[in-house]
Parts: C-alpha cells; sequence; structure tokens
C-alpha cells in the first residue's frame, strides 16, 4: 500500500531532470499554511520529489480535505 | 456592491416585494416598501468582517427535484419549487409534537399533544426522504424527539438510509434514564445536538422557564459514557445570554472531546418566541462577542462563510485542541506534534500536487485527479460528518500525514453559528439557495426559515 510512505521505495527511479538515482529524505508538505515533514523518495540534486497516486489520492486528499473544510 | 437588489417580505402580510441591501453607518439593512403596510428596514449585518468581502465562490449543485409546481410565487410555492436552486445537505425530521418542556420561546410551538405517530409511519418518510433528498444528514426533532417511545428505532432505521444522523434534544430524558445514551449509541446515533442556553440557571429560566443546569451536565456526562459525541447548541438572546459565551466556550472545552463543539442560533421571531425586532444578534455581533469574551481565543478573523448554505446564513471556525486544551485555528498550522521547528525544516514542495513527473518510468499520463471542488453539499456533509460524529480514540503512531489526520478526528473543535430568518429578515436569495430542509408532511422538502415562518401577528405561513 503506497500511501504508506515507508512502503514508497526510491529505487529504480531516476531524475528526468539531473539524470541521477532518487533517494529517501525529508521533504516538508505544505498546504493552507500547514506543513507537515515526511520522508519520500527526492532528487538529491534539485530536489523534485515523487509522490505516488495512492498517496496523493489518499491520505493527502484527506488532509486537503480536513484543511479545506465545508 | 451596495445597494445591493434582492426580494424580501412584508413582516404583517408576508408578501414578497422588491428590497434593497443598503449600507449604512456600518450596518447593513434590508429594506423594502409595501403598498399596503409601509416601509420595513432591518439591520442584517453589523461590520467587521465587511458583507462585501463575506463571500465565497462555490459550485453550484445539480438542481434539486422539486415537488411543487409554482405559481403563486417565493415563498408560498415552497416545498420545494422549481425556483429553488439548491439541494438539501441536512434534512430534518421532526418525529413528535409533544414536548417535556413549555419554553417561552419556541419556534416549533411544540406542546403538551398526546399521541405519537408510529414508528412505521416514520420510516416511510425516512424512505421518501431518502428517494427525494438523496444521503443527507438526518436530523431527528420535535416537539422533544425522545419522548418517542421508538427512538432507537427509529435511529436504527435511518442509520440504514443516511450517512448521519443527529438527534435534536434538550437532554433531560437523557439525564433521567441513563440507559437511554448507551441504546442510542448502540442504534448508531451519530451526534447529539443539545438544547444548552448557557451555564446559569438564570438564562435556563428565562428562555425555558426551568432550573435545567444540572439535567444537561447529566445528559452530557451519559453522553460521554455512552461515547456519543455532543453539540452544545444555544439559542442566544440579546440581553439574556449573549454575555455568557466565553463561558460556554470554557465550559464545552473542558467537555471536549466528547463536546466537539459550540453552533450558536441567534433568536429570531418565529413562533412564540416573544422577540422584539430591534435586538437582534447578527453574525458580525457574534463574532465581536466572541472575541471579547473568549479574550482573544476566537477571532473574527477565524470565521469563515459557509460553503453550502447562503454566505449570509451563517459562519464557521474549526479548531485543533492541543494537550492542554488550547485552541489551534485549523489550516493556520499542522498539529504541534506534526510540526518540525523552523531550524529543522527540510526542504518544502511548493504544493500537494506537483508538476508532472519528468521520469522515465512515468510515461503514462498521470491518473485522472478528482475535481479540486466537490459538490458544496458533499463536501458539507462530509464535513459536518468530520467535525461533529463521536471522535475515535486518537492514535498517536504513524508519519506526519497520519497524525494530523488523526488529530483531525479526535482533536478538532468547531464553533458555528446559524443566522435563522423570520418575517423581518427574510431575503429570498437566501431562501431559494438554503440546504438545511424540514420534512412537510405528507410529502414535501422546504427551507427550514420558510417552513417555520409566521408573520407579525404569529400567523405560520407554512408549519400546520
Amino acid at each position: 500500500m503506497k500511501d504508506d510512505l515507508s512502503e514508497i521505495t526510491a529505487k529504480g527511479w531516476v531524475c528526468g531532470k539531473c539524470g541521477l538515482p532518487l533517494e529517501r529524505g525529508p521533504v516538508s508538505i505544505t498546504y493552507m499554511k500547514s506543513s507537515f515533514p515526511v520522508d519520500l523518495p527526492r532528487c538529491p540534486c534539485c530536489g523534485v520529489t515523487f509522490i505516488p497516486p495512492e498517496l496523493a489520492l489518499g491520505k493527502m486528499r484527506e488532509v486537503e480535505k480536513i484543511l479545506e473544510d465545508k | 456592491m451596495m445597494p445591493r437588489p434582492t426580494r424580501a417580505l412584508c413582516p404583517v402580510c408576508l408578501a414578497a416585494l422588491p428590497a434593497l441591501l443598503k449600507a449604512e453607518g456600518g450596518a447593513v439593512r434590508l429594506e423594502r416598501s409595501c403598498p399596503e403596510h409601509g416601509n420595513f428596514s432591518e439591520i442584517i449585518w453589523e461590520g467587521p468582517p465587511n458583507l462585501e468581502s463575506w463571500t465565497r465562490p462555490r459550485a453550484m449543485p445539480e438542481p434539486a427535484p422539486f415537488q411543487t409546481a409554482g405559481g403563486r410565487g417565493c415563498p408560498r410555492d415552497c416545498g420545494r419549487c422549481p425556483q429553488h436552486r439548491q439541494r438539501a445537505c441536512t434534512v430534518l425530521v421532526e418525529i413528535t409534537r409533544r414536548c417535556n418542556l413549555r419554553c417561552p420561546v419556541c419556534f416549533a410551538s411544540s406542546g403538551r399533544e398526546e399521541t405519537f405517530p408510529p414508528a412505521t409511519e416514520i420510516f416511510a418518510h425516512l424512505d421518501w426522504i431518502r428517494d427525494q433528498a438523496g444521503p443527507v444528514v438526518l436530523q431527528l426533532s420535535g416537539g422533544e424527539p425522545t419522548l418517542h417511545p421508538d427512538l432507537p428505532d427509529i435511529v436504527r432505521r435511518a442509520r440504514d438510509l443516511f450517512p448521519a444522523v443527529q438527534l435534536n434534544t434538550n437532554g433531560l430524558l437523557l439525564a433521567r434514564d441513563q440507559s437511554l445514551a448507551p441504546r442510542l449509541a448502540r442504534a448508531g446515533l451519530s451526534w447529539i445536538f443539545l438544547q444548552f442556553d448557557g451555564t446559569r440557571d438564570e438564562i435556563h429560566r428565562a428562555l425555558r422557564g426551568a432550573d435545567l443546569q444540572a439535567a444537561k451536565e447529566q445528559a452530557i456526562a451519559a453522553c460521554a459514557l455512552a461515547g456519543l459525541a455532543v453539540v452544545l447548541v444555544p439559542t442566544l438572546a440579546a440581553g439574556i445570554n449573549d454575555d455568557n459565551l466565553g463561558d460556554l466556550l470554557d465550559f464545552a472545552l473542558e467537555r471536549a472531546p466528547t463536546v466537539r463543539g459550540l453552533h450558536l442560533q441567534p433568536m429570531t421571531a418565529a413562533g412564540r418566541n416573544p422577540f422584539p425586532p430591534g435586538r437582534r444578534l447578527t453574525l458580525p455581533r457574534v463574532l465581536a462577542a466572541l472575541a471579547r469574551q473568549s479574550k482573544g481565543r476566537v477571532l473574527p478573523e477565524h470565521a469563515s462563510p459557509p460553503g453550502c448554505e447562503h454566505e449570509r446564513c451563517s459562519f464557521h471556525c474549526r479548531y485543533l485542541l492541543d494537550r492542554e486544551g488550547r485552541l489551534h485555528p485549523l489550516g493556520e498550522s499542522a498539529c504541534c506534534s506534526a510540526c518540525a521547528s523552523p531550524a529543522e525544516a527540510p526542504p518544502t514542495a511548493s504544493s500537494f500536487y506537483l508538476p508532472a513527473p519528468s521520469f522515465p518510468e512515468a510515461a503514462s499520463a498521470p491518473p485522472d485527479l478528482p475535481a479540486p471542488d466537490d459538490a458544496p453539499t458533499e463536501r458539507a456533509i462530509a464535513s459536518v460528518i468530520r467535525n461533529w460524529q463521536s471522535a475515535p480514540p486518537e492514535e498517536e503512531e504513524g508519519d506526519a500525514l497520519t497524525r494530523f489526520i488523526n488529530s483531525a478526528r479526535s482533536r478538532t473543535f468547531s464553533i458555528t453559528c446559524m443566522a435563522f430568518q423570520d418575517a423581518w429578515t427574510a431575503d429570498l436569495e437566501r431562501l431559494q439557495n438554503c440546504c438545511v430542509h424540514v420534512f412537510a408532511p405528507p410529502a414535501r422538502l422546504m427551507p427550514f426559515c420558510s417552513y417555520n415562518l409566521t408573520n407579525a401577528q404569529g400567523e405560520a405561513l407554512h408549519r400546520i
């Protein structure tokens, strides 16, 4: 299940811009003045971060809804 | 821009009239002229927040099915007519007219009638509501609904049909019969809307004709034992309990997470409310009183206009409670345990949705993302369920997103305020965009404020 952040692996992913393999590292996700420090696969050079669809449509969407309100 | 045209009612004959919203000395007035009964002008807003800025863009839902053909005009055709522009997010059904209080104020004019509609009749009404309105939040109301002998069965049937079931009650039976709360919890009740006008007996005496503070506290304790969430619902009356908001807030916070919020209802001149229309508590007046009495913990800038009902009908403030019970506006910062200190802050991904990835393996098109804005009714239903349903025990483990989701389920607290309309303030633009509907037997759904509308003589337009 890829919305369990610890299950999201950097293995096999390469940054299209820098050509470097992605590495798991700390990233701060921010939305509506709230920030969430998490570990995700990211490019060690430019910092572009890989967020799998399951995470974007699962846990992140749930957080969005909580923050966005009725 | 002011003046803004709309349509309003003559408070005497309830004729629909052309009207203007006019700004005057920091207030906004609803002005109209009845050829028979003269000019009427009522303050409906006293900023801040400024009414011009109190707006929120929203996607309109699909038109609701209507039950009446129209012909006599709004609001006489109510129930719903083709002029209605909004689906229901919540539907209220009165399961009895009988009440165990005889409040000096009651928009429902409830009384002592001796019979109850049989459960089978109520089940048929619930089926019809589900068919016409869809999966709304269902409110069981009255009269006093806990008096109905089949209430647990009614709750059970309602939960089979609707995503959430709310009970609007004065709480006296919950206090007296300690077995009732657990029976309702087992039947699937989602939360209790507890009439709770203040923290002093003199307030209960003035509005309800009895000393009720001890019973109210017993009712909350019974709900806590049963794991039932409670929202405290004060009817606010100027000069009676508008000085009690700070104490109400403290009382509620001391009982969180059983108490999940305050839902304030400024009194309107409907039913047998002896309310002089000159002493009206507008939404900004309530916000200013909250800011003053909460000593700055609740501020007008925390309030948002609604995304479902009309923007002039309500405000809501949402908070996260920290371990010490302090309020933190939701959306201002993540929960404390999830926050990194600025010194440790890692690189920032500036948005949840990053630009299309340029990874070689991601050659296929990105998946279809859901629309950024759900229909307002669906969003409102999901939001009130999140805010008001019983809080599950909080799980401490997981990543920062998981911890935030868990804390939002169990440690959020909301302050909401609904400005119901009466014959003096009814604005047809608001009525036609209403999403809080009442089931009017045998087969109509009516905006709450239209259903409860009475003229200056106390005569009801729709309620029988």
